[in-house]
């Protein structure tokens, strides 16, 4: 590697997350610990029915026999799970900043780079509600459109108190209360969440993602987002944004269930951009996440596609169990790692019904000391006659210091099945490099053209504007690796 | 943890009988076995909680009395060796007896000078190699499982072979293991470590065969350590009984600019497990791995390899093709591990299986581990059947659709087969492995 490059990763490296995390102490919070009581305090202060709070409690149960999990490739000192504190009231108006003038600089200009338009810059950076009326009207005009479709969609709580039937049937029919030991925590300690209902043959009149950036934030540490889709409908969802989150909670468990009924197509996008820690690995999120989807009905379709930037951790494998016959499974993912980032990310894909057919697509780029590691599996049952599966998993080295690890396990039942993977690992060559300078391109306009040529085929799964941001997002995070 | 039948009754056994193995008496040796059972009491035999051994369980040998025999019983039957013969093949041959380097039937006097040929028994019993036990121990320290503690515990024989350097062998050296037909049961432990100095330059085939459809183990180790510039070329042909458990891994490490080229043909045993731990130690080393495995039957067979490319400027590239009858069950593991120093490492690895029964089935887990930017790596696995366009060209061409997948068949098998340089070797298992897959083409059309 010549002088130059060094350089320029080296500074790439050293570019700072535009915004750190505060602690603010909030008054109406539990005091930190967890035990049977906290959970039934917990589920009393959201004023649930009693089936919830049997569902909590039984998770609970299950996860005090359970280990955290150790195989996953990241290193972090334990989490000490009596010092969180379980419960916590959303912040009051008055301690937010009053206006953007008291938001840190740094962080809009970021959002001026990723073109989000000012009333939701205001959302993001937390400034108190009523400043941002604008937002709030839009909202409500989003919400008619919904109901004129039938769509429910509204925070869980909501959905615990409104449609209980529902989530009664649902809860859990996809991530058991005690699937593994982060889900069973999130089973039993949720705060909030999501809950999408697509009634019969609706068609989603609106990308949810736009919806959902200006109204369903602070959702909490544990979050819980449960989407149904009956026979024949469909859906797009985005979760998270491009924009740097602020958020206070160091261990994230989220847990998410999908359930497409026969045609239906739930199509998820996750773009996460969570605190990563300082240079040197200090703070940032623990994003330990499961999420599945069940493709319960014949033809139904679920697609993930994720771009996951954020987080000092990131332990995460969407899945698809495809049940129904010719169902499809699909994975796209850009995972970026940096400083002393560590991702374990990727997917399960079980086949089930015949024709099932999934697609794995999955783009890692380490930088710094980052560790970026696919781990996924692809099943084929017995019954999956002529199931297929296609995996590519390319990874992108930037440095010297850092890793990319591929992780496939491949079970095959079926001898009708067509499974293939591919990976392959690389980094930005001299002469690319090189090409694209002698064609008049600045070094850093060249290392952000190659990584977002080489992630491509994951950003064009993206819903559009969110695409374009993404590439924003990319070229910001190089941003300053040239001299 | 609770202890499984089988570890139980070899920690039991290895009381009744540590007095009698070869150099009881010395203290060095008495010690290294003491420590390698305790360590298998600690660890026991794998189980499918192991990640290591996730798909691959030997409950079904739990019941088994395994029992390792005593070299004055393994000398005594006559063999007809000219059954065993890889045909046209001019070889030294080293014959190996359940478990005991059977002197009179290996051609030792044969052996060029610049071959230092030992038996590990006289090593054990002289002490005077401590090097050799030292690589017992050591492997006892580390042991990834249980059946490597197993091993050094009642380590009593194997080949102790050191070429000097510059020594180009003329001919190649088969290592020949022999499970006689009064062998149920029967227990073989054996410790190989070959050792080629600078220069030296091998071919060796390690061939097992049984002499019955007996239900004995073969656990064996072979320790490979190949000097600056050495080459070594490993023709590997596991032939036991269909009853059997074959357990085999082999230690290899090379300095710079060496070569190793290891052909694993798996074809016997019910439960077969083979590790290639590969570690690539110099600049220029070049390991090529290559192998293939035929399931029938409720055969199981698991390769488990490592690459580590613990210095620049080495390559690696590894293939494995796998055909999968029956109730067959195949599991290929193959981890690349690139250190942070190992620029300009070139390592590639792919697992290709053919599946042609309904009841078959393969596990593949190709993984990458990488710590270093400068590097070309890549991996790919796949899991299918015959092409059906392949197919649909042959029938074209008038043969019958039992013909055209013999033809598509041999011919995947032929892709690893073709690559042996020594023409003997490869015909004669291409021969092995037609009539291993004759009468396997009756399948019904994938439901």
């Amino acid at each position: 590697m010549n002088t130059s490059t060094a350089q320029d990763i080296s500074e790439f490296v050293g570019r700072e997350y535009k915004e750190g995390f505060t602690t603010d102490i909030e008054s109406d919070t539990f005091p930190p610990g967890l035990d049977e009581d906290v959970v039934i305090a917990l589920s009393k202060k959201k004023n649930e029915p009693r089936f919830m709070t049997d569902w909590r409690l039984k998770a609970f149960a299950r996860w005090k026999k359970m280990q955290e999990p150790v195989w996953a490739h990241v290193n972090y000192t334990p989490i000490d799970y009596q010092s969180i504190s379980y419960y916590s009231a959303p912040k009051s108006d008055a301690d937010r900043p009053k206006s953007l003038d008291e938001v840190d600089p740094k962080l809009l200009e970021t959002y001026e780079k990723l073109g989000i338009p000012l009333s939701e810059q205001k959302m993001l950076a937390g400034v108190a509600v009523d400043a941002v009326f604008d937002s709030v009207s839009v909202a409500t005009t989003f919400k008619k459109t919904l109901a004129d479709a039938g769509v429910i969609f509204c925070s869980f709580s909501e959905a615990v108190q409104e449609y209980p039937e529902l989530v009664k049937k649902y809860l859990g029919s996809v991530v058991p209360s005690g699937d593994n030991f982060f889900a069973a925590l999130n089973s039993a300690v949720f705060s909030d969440g999501s809950f999408v209902y697509i009634p019969k043959g609706v068609r989603c009149p609106m990308e949810l993602s736009t919806y959902f950036r200006i109204n369903a934030m602070n959702t909490g540490q544990f979050e819980r987002t449960l989407i149904v889709a009956e026979e024949g409908s469909y859906v797009s969802y985005l979760e998270g944004c491009t924009a740097p989150m602020r958020d206070e909670n160091q261990l994230h468990a989220a847990v998410v269930e999908l359930v497409a009924m026969k045609d239906a197509e739930i199509k998820y996008s996750t773009v996460q951009n969570w605190y990563p820690g300082d240079e040197e690995g200090r703070g940032g999120i623990y994003n330990f996440v499961t999420k599945r989807g069940a493709c319960r009905g014949d033809n139904a379709k679920i697609s993930w596609t994720q771009v996951e930037t954020g987080s000092a951790i990131t332990w995460k494998y969407p899945s698809v169990m495809l049940e129904g016959d010719r169902s499809i499974g699909e994975f796209y993912s850009v995972a970026l790692t940096n400083n002393y980032q560590q991702a374990d990310t990727g997917t399960k894909m079980v086949h089930i019904g015949k024709d099932t057919s999934s697609t794995i697509i999955s783009k890692g780029v380490s930088a710094g000391k980052g560790q970026n590691s696919y781990r996924g599996l692809v099943r084929i049952l017995k019954g999956a006659a002529n199931a297929r599966n296609y995996s590519q998993c390319d990874s992108l080295l930037m440095g010297d210091k850092c890793g990319a690890h591929t992780f496939p396990y491949i079970e095959v039942k079926n001898p009708s099945a067509k499974v293939e993977h591919e990976a392959t690992t690389s980094r930005i060559s001299e002469d690319q490099l090189f090409y694209c300078k002698q064609r008049g391109l600045s070094e850093e306009d060249s290392v952000s053209m190659i990584v977002n040529g080489f992630c491509k085929e994951v950003f064009k799964e993206l819903p559009m504007e969110f695409a374009v941001e993404a590439q924003k997002l990319l070229g910001i995070s190089l941003e300053g690796a040239v001299g | 943890m609770r202890q499984s039948p089988l570890t139980g009754h070899l920690i039991g056994l290895h009381e009744e009988l540590s007095g009698g193995l070869p150099g009881a008496q010395d203290a060095t040796v008495a010690a290294m076995r003491q420590r390698a059972i305790a360590r298998l009491t600690e660890i026991g035999l794998p189980k499918i909680t192991d990640e290591a051994w996730r798909y691959t369980n030997i409950r079904a040998f739990d019941k088994v009395a395994f029992r390792p025999t005593a070299e004055s019983n393994a000398a005594l039957t006559k063999l007809d060796f000219a059954a065993l013969e890889i045909p046209s093949l001019n070889r030294y041959r080293i014959v190996v007896l359940d478990g005991w380097v059977s002197e009179a039937h290996s051609t030792l006097d044969e052996l060029p000078e610049g071959l230092v040929f030992n038996r590990l028994k006289n090593v054990l019993e002289g002490s005077a190699d401590s090097e050799t036990i030292q690589i017992l121990e050591d492997r006892t320290a580390r042991a990834g499982h249980g059946f490597e503690a197993l091993n050094s515990a009642f380590a009593a024989d194997g080949v102790v072979l050191r070429l000097e350097a510059g020594l180009e062998l003329d001919k190649p050296l088969e290592i020949l293991h022999i499970t006689q037909n009064d062998a149920n049961s029967r227990l073989a432990n054996i410790n190989h470590c070959i050792t080629l100095e600078k220069g030296a330059k091998l071919n060796l085939i390690e061939r097992y065969v049984s002499m019955a459809d007996t239900r004995h183990m073969t656990n064996v180790s072979i320790r490979i350590d190949l000097a600056e510039s050495a080459e070594l070329s490993h023709y590997r042909i596991q032939d036991e009984s269909d009853a059997s458990m074959h357990i085999g891994y082999a230690n290899a490490r090379q300095n710079s600019d060496s070569c190793y080229r290891i052909f694993s043909i798996s074809l016997g045993s019910l439960l077969d497990r083979h590790e290639v731990r590969q570690s690539l130690e110099g600049a220029d080393a070049h390991c090529e791995m290559k192998g293939l495995y035929i399931g029938r039957g409720k055969q199981h067979i698991d390769n488990y390899t490592t690459v580590v490319h613990a210095s620049p400027d080495a390559s690696s590239d590894e293939f494995y093709k796998g055909i999968l009858n029956d109730r067959s069950r195949a599991v290929f593991h193959g981890r690349i591990r690139v250190d942070p120093d190992a620029q300009h490492t070139d390592a590639h690895q792919q697992n290709r299986n053919l599946l042609l029964s309904t009841d078959a089935e393969a596990d593949t887990k190709p993984q990458l581990e990488i710590y270093a930017d400068d590097v070309k790596c890549s991996h790919g696995a796949t899991v299918g059947y015959l092409e059906a366009d392949a197919i649909f060209y042959l029938r074209s061409r008038g043969l019958s659709e039992a013909e055209a997948r013999t033809i598509l068949t041999e011919a995947f098998a032929a892709e690893i087969l073709d690559q042996i340089e020594l023409a003997p070797v490869r015909e004669f298992l291409l021969e092995l492995v037609r009539d291993k897959l004759v009468g396997d083409h009756n399948l019904k059309e994938a439901a």
